[in-house]
């Protein structure tokens, strides 16, 4: 036991001091944050907006009003007066009886789809104007919060962006202590040393754990002073899921350390996958909107399952307890086994 | 001359011929990164990968909305699941493993037959449709304004099948510099940039602090190879490597996503040139200003996330709260990165592109001039 607490004491100290470790626990998935909760916490809707000229009869100006959508309609009295201003717009529409011109000028993939609907939405509005056509169906809208809370698309972003820091300072985090611990002999020091293997692995363990959990506590602290995001945390859950997942990623992190002779290699394919993982996690992209064969590769990531957990813990999402006690359930036995793995390569005495 | 080549060729070997890592970020990272955007908006723009994952609850069989909905459940866009009981798919819906429910009432046949038979008298009967969904989920905020879409379409059929129906045409075209607007050419000026900036921020200084650390620089400064000279190599070297790096991306970009010629337009490599320039410069300043390794890796990573995140590179961030826009107006990437998309047809956002990214390459310069000692480590 006392071997555990002086590794685990020594390995978080030597952690704390290492700059270079502490900036990507701590700061670097907080730089992302505040990117993401910057150029997000709009809404999806929220700060776009769509310009559009149009050239139409007063009449139908009035009924083009009650567009609902993020575009800002810009009325011209002729052709040449918008064409003077064509620069500024998204897409200019002319509007003459029963035909409709319009020029797209999409600058990003946003506006394409906001054009795309804004035609469709124009063309049935128009129709409607013109053969006098009564609502038959009312559509209503209904909110419905997956975790109970009046929240924003931003919260349920973060969610992520905390479920990705978790992971990137799991495995990044034992990639570059092994290979620092490599590099000054210290794991071959400890393999002459009376030093239990147990210790080492639940002393490394420890040891991150702790960061992992500085580093979410800091993350969720500057969601709710800085962009007031709103959680109904469970504590307990949530503490359990930061010990599975960052268990989970510590183990792939060592698999990598000790599959690759060289620190870098390690980095880069850790790199990769971490890359891999933003992408098809479901995290800053949605997963149905992912072509259908890499949608089958999202089930393998581990971020799409971490991300759940930690809504479900943060109260953004629901889940079932089965599901997610087996989530970190599969996280726990996994880890520990590659962890247990790892140490038996590690420090395994040399021949 | 003959003298920085040949250094120039011996630096290139040894930092990315030598290290797998250096040739990996400048070489076939950007060719990954390119591959995985992509495969996932190279359909999103045309909706070709979209799938909104639909559950309809009948409280009553209704022959009416199952007809309106038999048309869409061959379309590969919707995935429509059948319910009988409201909370099993909200329950599903908070799970998400639906994007939005959508309630016929049990009484929704009468009322809609009701309904379209005095749509033509002066009496009006409407029948209600909920709605369900997720706010907080992009997806599901889609889904539902897509389903909204529908259905009002929906309406507008029935009442052309009355007759007398006037259509309205629509000409929708894009403008002639962007007939078609494709995500992998769009994507395409990103990751030239990216790349440019990777070796800036990264190789430039990675090269000349290891060697500062190793007391190279200061064995080459009374060697008859001066300061100036070996600054001159670590840049020809990185041109170098970026020449290399870009042969690579523009095959692929050409021969996989037919981007466009006007890549190999003056203009276009004028741009690259001129990207190179600047972040070759801020790679030295940032050198020039910091001693250790540990801290340019963090002030490096640190800038290159910023510029990249904050430059229009893959989301329009010229809409933000002005408390971070003023980082997008003074990142060089930005004007750059808008340059070259105009380049390529697409509507530039910013009118001036050559101020900010000449003030930095300026300041750069003025900086490393005066810390010009602390860069080859004597002080």
């Amino acid at each position: 036991m006392s071997d555990f607490v002086s590794l685990a004491k020594c390995m978080f100290k030597e952690s704390i001091r290492n700059k270079g470790t502490m900036f990507f626990t701590l700061i670097f998935p907080m730089i992302f944050l505040i990117i993401f909760g910057s150029v997000f916490s709009g809404g999806s809707v929220g700060d776009v907006q769509i310009d559009v000229g149009v050239v139409c009869s007063e009449n139908i100006r009035e009924s083009l009003k009650t567009l609902k959508g993020p575009w800002n309609l810009i009325f011209y009295e002729s052709e040449s007066d918008m064409d003077e201003n064509r620069k500024d717009l998204d897409a200019l529409v002319w509007i003459s009886g029963e035909s409709v011109r319009i020029l797209k000028k999409p600058r990003d993939m946003s506006n394409m789809g906001y054009l795309n609907s804004f035609e469709m939405s124009l063309k049935i509005l128009l129709e409607k104007k013109l053969n006098g056509v009564k609502d038959i169906v009312v559509v209503r809208e209904r909110k419905i919060h997956a975790g109970g809370m009046d929240i924003r698309p931003f919260d349920y972003l973060l969610a992520g962006v905390i479920a990705i820091s978790i992971l990137s300072s799991g495995m990044f985090g034992v990639i570059t202590l092994f290979s620092h611990y490599r590099e000054l002999g210290v794991l071959r020091r400890f393999k002459v040393s009376p030093v239990r293997k147990i210790s080492f692995v639940l002393g490394l363990s420890f040891s991150k754990f702790i960061l992992s959990l500085l580093a979410a506590f800091i993350m969720i602290g500057v969601s709710i002073f800085i962009f007031h995001g709103k959680y109904s945390m469970n504590l307990f859950l949530f503490i359990v899921t930061i010990i599975s997942s960052t268990l989970g990623m510590m183990a792939l992190g060592i698999i990598l350390s000790l599959s690759f002779k060289s620190p870098t290699a390690a980095n880069n394919v850790a790199s990769i996958i971490l890359t891999i993982m933003l992408f098809f996690s479901g995290v800053y992209f949605p997963i149905t909107f992912l072509p259908p064969k890499l949608r089958i590769l999202s089930f393998f990531m581990p971020a799409r399952y971490v991300a759940d957990a930690v809504r479900y813990t943060l109260g953004l999402q629901s889940m079932s307890a089965l599901n997610f006690w087996l989530i970190n359930t599969v996280f726990l036995i996994t880890g520990s086994i590659l962890l247990w793995v790892a140490s038996e390569i590690s420090l395994k005495p040399e021949s | 001359m003959k003298k920085i080549l040949r250094f120039s060729l011996y630096l290139f070997l040894n930092d990315y011929i030598r290290d797998f890592s250096g040739s990996f970020w400048i070489f076939f990272f950007p060719l990954i990164l390119y591959l995985i955007l992509t495969s996932i908006f190279g359909g999103i723009a045309e909706g070709e990968n979209v799938t909104f994952r639909i559950g309809v609850v009948y409280e009553e069989k209704s022959t009416a909305f199952e007809k309106m909905v038999s048309h869409l459940k061959g379309e590969k866009v919707f995935d429509i699941r059948e319910y009988r009981k409201v909370d099993e798919a909200l329950k599903q819906l908070k799970e998400s493993k639906l994007d939005v429910v959508i309630f016929v009432d049990k009484n929704f046949d009468s009322s809609f037959t009701k309904a379209i038979l005095l749509a033509k008298t002066k009496m009006k009967l409407t029948v209600p449709i909920d709605i369900y969904y997720v706010p907080e989920r992009t997806e599901s905020s889609m889904a539902k304004d897509v389903v909204k879409s529908i259905l009002k379409t929906m309406e507008v059929e029935i009442w052309r099948s009355f007759g007398n129906f006037k259509d309205v045409k629509v000409e929708s075209s894009l403008e002639e510099k962007t007939k078609k607007f494709n995500m992998a050419h769009y994507y395409f000026p990103a990751i030239v940039m990216m790349t440019i900036m990777s070796i800036g921020f990264f190789s430039i200084p990675y090269s000349i602090a290891e060697k500062r650390e190793r007391k190279s620089t200061r064995r080459l400064l009374v060697s008859p190879f001066g300061s100036g000279e070996f600054i001159l190599s670590v840049i020809l070297n990185n041109f170098l490597a970026l020449l290399i790096s870009l042969t690579l991306l523009f095959s692929m970009g050409m021969l996989f996503y037919r981007v466009p010629k006007v890549i190999l337009s003056s203009q276009f490599i004028l741009q690259i040139i001129l990207g190179m320039l600047i972040y070759s410069m801020i790679g030295l300043m940032i050198v020039s200003l910091v001693k250790r390794i540990s801290t340019i890796s963090i002030i490096s990573n640190s800038l290159f996330q910023a510029m990249m995140f904050l430059g229009n590179f893959y989301f329009n961030v010229l809409n933000m709260s002005w408390g971070i826009r003023w980082f997008v107006y003074i990142n060089p990437a930005t004007y750059i990165l808008d340059k070259l998309r105009g380049t390529m047809g697409y509507n530039s956002y910013l009118s001036n592109h050559l101020l900010v990214p000449f003030a930095w390459l300026v300041l750069s310069i003025l900086i490393v001039t005066l810390n010009f000692k602390r860069v080859m480590g004597v002080e």
